[in-house]
């Protein structure tokens, strides 16, 4: 009854919409846990609690596959949402297990809570999602270019315009024009293709 | 520009290329596409000659921006100059009709021997005409098949005002898998009234259409019209219908109508004088003999008007209608109607038949007792599919049931583990600030702190599993795997991969004493990295405090630097007497790491801790490396640094490096005016 036999012409997350095996669940970690622990880390939570909290965050990423569809809306948008909210039931469900509720107020590691607002904090997963692939995107055009040319794009990316660039690197402004065009050309394919393979 | 503001433009333009790459890709954007379209003759690779004419050689070769093999006609670089715009005129024409029976040409230029080409779809397989010429006999309704379509067009053709004249069995071209194109369109002409939506760069000159590709008279013998061999014929799209009639009969035949010499050949095109179909084939139906005499008539007028009329005409007789050309009489129509209708009238004498005889009732009987018969195997077979799927069904609501099943436990054994967070937040706060904090300044005293705190806090509250996990986590980060591997299993805890890992480890080793051996620490660098990247820091840095041979440790820095940079190859040189490091190669551009990303940071910490730190090191010699960002070699304490030749532009973060009193940089590298600001304690070398 498996559908293995066309299963490979489909993403992993539509696979994973259709089969929830354990193959499919490995595959999945996989992909996403990089980002779920840059996620925790960028919110301070503590190292000690990280792997228990991404474990949570997946789980319920991968049962929540059923209402995204990416013909319907963004893929960083459901993540932002569906992070968040696994991220405040975790800490909910702390406080009530808690003996001692009347301290509620002064307990837990609570860090997300205590600097950041509900709704900020979707915003905040989705731009670090949209960093986080650019990151992966960079590094992985890295060895396709002389440090000259992805320093130029960097600066570019930074906001310094041809002229400043040309004499930081002490070339050619007409160099700078298509150094940064032949990286950008081949980041952007590799978004592309990272946005294909990880939001579809 | 301040560090700031450049750090929100780069997050900003990095979204911006982030929603542009949300785009479906558009034409010319996407990577490589401009570096694989190269105008001209180069794409095209692997040229194999498969066919020559009387100027044109036909290649066959892979297009190497599209990635497709293609088919190519290049110009002989002998034919004479004004042939050029014929053949590119050929090539325009061809790609001015889009008809899934017309050959498509993609592409033409001039190959790098200044010769004209274009290049086209390759049709592997054969031409009609060496179809024809194979003793197996093809069926004749698979002829008729392919005529239809050859048909089509050349009717298609008609109606975008372009006429072939030079078709024959040799123009149709069969692939492999029955598709069929009309190809070789070098002597078509434009008729007058469409010549406008044809943009053509020559003036429609007679004397240059009228010149034959193949160097010989216009049009081949035994398929062309007698207009065509006329000096003062009219050509148009009846010559194109009395070329199709020669080909319907060289199909059914296997020779062509005109037969003989050239001359001859000529003169009995004039003369209109063939064998009739019948009589070189006697076993094909007088309709297409009909047909093809129709097509083949002499004068312009007898022959059917359009290709559409010709088509209709073999599509009666296919499905049994005689032809308007047949001109069938009553007996003729009365023997197709019987034909056409065979069942049916078969059943009509059977049923007249049976009226009259006395069987009919017993017939009729035993025909009810078999088709209940019938009805009832049908209804078992019914049953019996029906069963084997609700079976089916039955099965995978077992798997589905299991899989929520075990979905179930993974969640309830993470919530089992999620301890109870009663702690006091101040007791949290201490104990999280020594280690993940304190830890990466001074990390000796921040573990034993934590461990002494730790210990007073278990005795108060044993019920905390919290702590038992940090005791743990602590005496990981001290190398004594087997004391964490105790403290990590007594108390389900959520740091199931230190668990993990300590208990295969204490399975391997009986006993082990700190410092680990250097392969241990380095497995445990590769297996951790980059999930747990800061705890390996605190690590490499303890590892310092009780490690008492400084080169193996400069070992463990150099693993972690790999680990850091993937794509680096270059050489770690480390001296002990003088304290000094150099590093170089590419690819080696982080020396840290930044344990608060940019939101929240934690109180306390620079912006960046170096993997460098742990070395205490005096002198730092990074010259021509890729390295370019000054803060990360955050934490350490150098006094000699060397950049010159690295990627280096800005200095503004050289202040934070308290210890500096030497920088050696390269010429040029800065401006004066940035130098002018480093401040007074360094000093500055210029380095070649």
């Amino acid at each position: 009854m498996s559908h293995k036999n066309w299963n490979t012409s489909h993403t992993l997350l539509e696979r994973a919409k259709q089969d929830s095996n354990n193959d499919i669940w490995e595959e999945f970690v996989v992909c996403y846990e990089p980002f779920i622990f840059h996620i925790l880390n960028t919110f301070s939570v503590p190292h000690s609690s990280q792997a228990d909290l991404s474990q949570k965050v997946l789980l319920r990423m991968f049962q929540s596959l059923k209402t995204y569809d990416s013909s319907k809306g963004k893929f960083r948008t459901w993540l932002g949402v569906v992070v968040k909210n696994t991220v405040f039931s975790y800490y909910n469900e702390q406080k009530r297990r808690s003996q001692h509720e009347k301290k509620i107020e002064e307990m837990g590691a609570d860090h997300l809570a205590l600097h950041t607002q509900e709704s900020e904090l979707e915003t905040l997963i989705e731009e670090e999602w949209q960093l986080w692939v650019g990151s992966k995107a960079l590094e992985a055009i890295r060895p396709h270019f002389s440090a000259a040319a992805l320093k130029a794009f960097e600066l570019s990316l930074q906001g310094m315009d041809n002229d400043r660039i040309a004499s930081e690197l002490s070339v050619k402004k007409t160099s700078v024009a298509e150094l940064k065009a032949r990286v950008k050309r081949k980041y952007i394919h590799e978004v592309r293709s990272l946005i294909q393979s990880l939001e579809r | 520009m301040s560090i700031e503001s450049s750090n929100l433009s780069r997050a900003k333009a990095i979204k911006q290329l982030y929603e542009l790459a949300e785009q479906p890709a558009e034409k010319g954007e996407g990577a490589n596409f401009f570096e694989d379209i190269e105008a001209g003759f180069s794409r095209y690779e692997n040229l194999e000659l498969i066919g020559e004419g009387g100027v044109k050689r036909i290649y066959k070769a892979y297009d190497t921006t599209t990635g497709r093999t293609i088919a190519i006609a290049v110009l002989k670089p002998e034919a004479p100059e004004d042939l050029f715009d014929a053949f590119i005129r050929e090539a325009k024409l061809t790609a001015f009709l889009d008809h899934p029976n017309i050959i498509t040409v993609h592409d033409t230029g001039f190959t790098e021997e200044d010769a004209p080409f274009f290049s086209m779809q390759l049709i592997e397989g054969s031409s009609l005409k060496s179809m024809i010429l194979s003793k197996e006999n093809s069926p004749q309704h698979e002829y008729l098949d392919i005529f239809i379509k050859v048909a089509e067009a050349v009717s298609y053709a008609h109606s975008r005002g372009v006429i072939h004249l030079d078709l024959k069995p040799d123009n149709v071209q069969i692939g492999p898998f029955g598709d069929v194109q009309v190809c070789d369109w070098g002597l078509g002409k434009i008729l007058e009234q469409k010549a406008s939506e044809f943009d053509l760069p020559l003036p429609m000159n007679d004397t240059l259409t009228s010149f034959t590709l193949c160097g010989e008279v216009k049009g081949t013998p035994g398929y062309m019209a007698p207009e065509q061999i006329e000096a003062e014929g009219q050509k148009g799209k009846h010559s194109d219908i009395f070329s199709l009639g020669a080909i319907l009969y060289t199909m059914m035949s296997g020779e062509a109508p005109f037969i003989g010499s050239r001359e001859e050949i000529f003169k009995r095109t004039l003369e209109g004088s063939y064998a009739p179909l019948r009589n070189r084939r006697p076993a094909v139906s007088a309709s297409l003999d009909a047909i093809s005499s129709r097509a083949l008539a002499r004068k312009p007028e007898d022959r059917y008007s359009t290709v559409q009329e010709l088509i209709k005409d073999i599509q009666s007789y296919r499905s049994g209608y005689a032809p308007y050309a047949e001109q069938a009489s009553f007996y003729r129509e009365l023997v197709l109607f019987v034909s056409r209708h065979k069942r049916f009238c078969l059943a009509i004498a059977l049923v007249s038949l049976l009226i009259s005889s006395l069987v009919f009732s017993f017939m009729s009987h035993l025909n009810k007792k078999n088709s209940t018969i019938k009805n009832s195997l049908n209804i078992l077979q019914q049953t019996q599919v029906e069963l084997k799927s609700a079976l089916r069904d039955a099965e995978n609501e077992r798997s589905k049931s299991q899989q929520a099943l075990a979905i179930v436990k993974r969640e309830r054994e993470l919530s089992e583990y999620a301890f109870d967070m009663a702690l006091p937040k101040t007791i949290m706060d201490e104990m999280y600030y020594q280690t993940d904090v304190a830890a990466f300044l001074k990390t000796k005293k921040a573990l034993d702190t934590a461990l002494v705190f730790l210990k007073a806090q278990q005795k108060k509250n044993p019920s905390y599993p919290k702590i038992t996990m940090q005791l743990g986590y602590i005496a990981f980060l001290q190398q004594d795997l087997h004391k964490a591997h105790s403290f990590l299993v007594r108390e389900s805890t959520t740091a199931t991969d230190l668990r993990d890992f300590c208990h295969s480890f204490i399975l391997e080793h009986k006993s082990s004493s700190t410092p680990l051996p250097l392969i241990q620490i380095q497995g445990i660098f590769k297996r951790f990295y980059p999930k747990r990247i800061g705890a390996l820091l605190i690590m490499l840095y303890y590892d310092a405090e009780i490690r008492h041979n400084i080169n193996e440790h400069s070992e463990l820095v150099k693993t972690y630097l790999k680990l850091l940079n993937p794509s680096w190859s270059g050489n770690f040189i480390y001296e002990e007497k003088t304290n000094a490091l150099k590093l170089s190669g590419h690819g080696l551009n982080r020396l840290g790491i930044h344990p608060n990303n940019t939101k929240l940071l934690i109180q306390g910490l620079p912006s960046a801790v170096s993997a460098l730190a742990s070395l205490n090191l005096s002198s730092l010699d990074l010259s021509s490396t890729d390295f370019y960002d000054l803060r990360e070699l955050g934490n350490c304490s150098i006094t000699d640094l060397d950049i010159s030749h690295t990627l280096v532009t800005q200095l503004e973060n050289i202040e934070k490096l308290k210890s500096l009193t030497h920088l050696t940089v390269a010429k040029g590298q800065f401006s004066l005016a940035k130098l002018k600001l480093l401040p007074q304690r360094i000093k500055l070398l210029i380095a070649d």
